[in-house]
């Protein structure tokens, strides 16, 4: 009774939407013979791991982290190096690059705690490039322009590959929608509405915005591992502004503190972005006009839009949200 | 042990004296005005005694335990909490979200047992602010007077011992005054203490027992409020000195 109850409470107040693209993502993976569509779908789970990670700490506390590849980047090249130069196993190495960037995210809170709006966008960003030239100037262990390949991979069929990236989006998912409800959720969003009226409040904001950090980092740390032992090869690109920038305009679109719209704006734009290939000439134009239109119709993102917030059922259908009358 | 004393405090901004050697006590059950002129330093004080800025010198005590370099979140589990002057809404919540917030400081966590009583603490209080229907309603759509009662509510979910309101009924109209003076009146007869810093005098007077006059950083008075409206100092303050030759420019 008492298992049934929390195994219920899990799932009502998950969004349907996100719940279903989750669900299609895996049948269409079971019933497709196309491998190329896997392994399209298997980049968006990871962009969407991204996207989620990103939004738990941007998301709910509205401080822009424009230095994301700094963890991405980061917990890929350390999983390749203890991977290829160390030998370890990748179930070993993924969860070390995932732990050394949630660290790191404590580090980088710890000190950019006081840093607020532009100026902390500009110190992460700061963070990234740091990491982003050292990937060059130690050239031996990193492998500089070329980067580091012939990583393991977790298996060696593509749709099993495909469904340890799932997997572990779905896992990923769920804890952040769990840590985003709980009481943690909601003083990270009284923070961004107002740091002072929350320390007034007895709160120490502090804590809880290194402790968003951490898990932040956390995550995007093993998306970055995941990513690269599924491509088996890490290159400078993840380490760069593209990545970062990237997974800001997938969390934006999808809807900035909801967990679930980055979910959907990731793969959404993921495969949107692969499906335009049919028209590769026009692919970047089409696309960049897309995001463009986008964030001119729904600045906030799609699932924060006004409607679907007053719309029952809208809201509930998008955000899993259930009022009482 | 009084509630709040407040022992020759100092604050100096660069070339400013904010505060200076200012002293006075905050006895159990009493309410207490702060007043004075635009720039006296009254919410300087509030901001030293909440831990929002440190002081140079002197030193503040809440039950006789010292606030001296305590973070503010530490000083409110201390059962010291304050309002804001200008109000510091949690928008994009709800009401029963934002209340919530307050109910997870450490201090309101050790007096509850089940979040059932969280909940029920939470209700009781928003109905005392007569706010009980707007439980599920956006803070975005609450206007001023509601947004103030709001933030005296989350004051009061981590169980204040001393409650210390920075002008609460500026930019309110006469009948949202009259309700904020309800709750803060209603509270001190729980025995709350409460320090209001007002400018609308004539409200404010119906309330106190007791007025701290500061004026440039200075204590220049402290009494009841029959007294205090009579006093010199107080008059010279706001209205300033009758000039005694009046002579062409």
């Amino acid at each position: 009774m008492r298992i049934n109850k929390k195994a219920s409470f899990l799932l009502n107040r998950q969004s349907p939407l996100g719940l279903g693209i989750l669900g299609t993502m895996a049948v269409f993976a079971v019933l497709s013979d196309n491998i190329f569509y896997v392994e399209v779908l298997k980049i968006a789970c990871i962009y969407a791991i991204f996207a989620m990670s990103w939004d738990i700490l941007t998301g709910y506390t509205h401080e822009v982290n424009f230095g994301f590849a700094f963890f991405v980047g980061g917990a890929g090249y350390a999983s390749a190096i203890l991977n290829s130069h160390a030998l370890l196993s990748l179930y070993i190495t993924i969860p070390l690059a995932a732990l050394a960037a949630g660290v790191s995210g404590i580090l980088i809170g710890y000190l950019t705690l006081r840093l607020k709006g532009p100026y902390f966008s500009m110190a992460t960003l700061a963070f990234a490039s740091i990491l982003f030239k050292l990937s060059f100037i130690f050239y031996e262990i990193t492998g500089g322009e070329e980067g580091i390949s012939g990583l393991d991979v977790f298996t060696d069929n593509p749709k099993k590959d495909f469904f340890v990236a799932w997997g572990i989006m779905f896992g990923v998912y769920l804890l952040l929608t769990l840590y985003a409800r709980s009481r943690h959720g909601v003083i990270l969003r009284a923070i961004r509405a107002n740091e002072d009226a929350t320390q007034s409040a007895g709160i120490n904001t502090a804590y809880y915005k290194i402790e968003a950090f951490a898990i932040s980092g956390f995550m995007a740390g093993i998306g970055g591992g995941v990513f690269a032992h599924s491509q088996m090869h890490i290159g400078p690109t993840m380490l760069s502004g593209y990545i970062s920038i990237i997974v800001v305009l997938l969390a934006m679109i999808g809807g900035m503190g909801t967990i679930v719209g980055p979910l959907f704006g990731a793969i959404c734009l993921t495969i949107l972005n692969e499906y335009l290939r049919v028209v590769e000439e026009y692919r970047i134009v089409i696309y960049t006009g897309m995001l463009i239109l986008l964030i001119y119709v729904a600045p906030d993102g799609i699932f924060n839009l006004k409607f679907v917030k007053k719309s029952k059922v809208l809201s509930f259908m998008l955000l899993g949200e259930r009022r009482p009358v | 042990m009084n509630p709040l004393d407040v022992v020759s405090l100092s604050k100096r901004f660069g070339g400013l004296q904010a505060l200076d050697t200012i002293s006075f006590s905050v006895l159990s059950g009493e309410i207490v005005g702060i007043i004075g002129p635009n720039g006296a330093g009254k919410t300087t004080l509030f901001n030293c005694i909440s831990g929002f800025i440190s002081f140079d010198s002197g030193s503040v005590r809440v039950f006789g335990q010292s606030v001296e370099g305590l973070k503010p979140y530490q000083i409110v589990n201390l059962g010291l909490t304050r309002t804001w002057q200008l109000v510091k809404p949690f928008f994009g919540m709800r009401v029963v979200e934002a209340m919530m917030v307050p109910s997870f400081c450490r201090r309101s966590l050790k007096k509850y047992d089940s979040k059932k009583e969280i909940r029920e603490n939470i209700i009781r209080i928003l109905e005392e602010m007569r706010l009980g229907d707007k439980l599920w309603e956006e803070v975005d759509n609450l206007n001023q007077g509601e947004l103030r009662l709001l933030d005296i509510a989350r004051a009061l979910v981590t169980f204040p011992n001393i409650l210390l309101l920075d002008e609460p009924f500026s930019g309110l109209s006469h009948k949202e005054i009259e309700d904020i003076s309800r709750v803060a009146r209603n509270l001190n007869a729980q025995g709350l203490p409460v320090v209001i810093i007002e400018h609308r005098l004539r409200e404010l007077m119906k309330l106190v027992q007791k007025v701290v006059v500061i004026s440039f950083g200075e204590k220049i008075a402290e009494g009841p409020p029959e007294a205090i409206v009579r006093d010199a100092r107080v008059i010279k303050a706001y209205l300033g000195e009758r000039r005694r030759k009046i002579g062409l420019a």
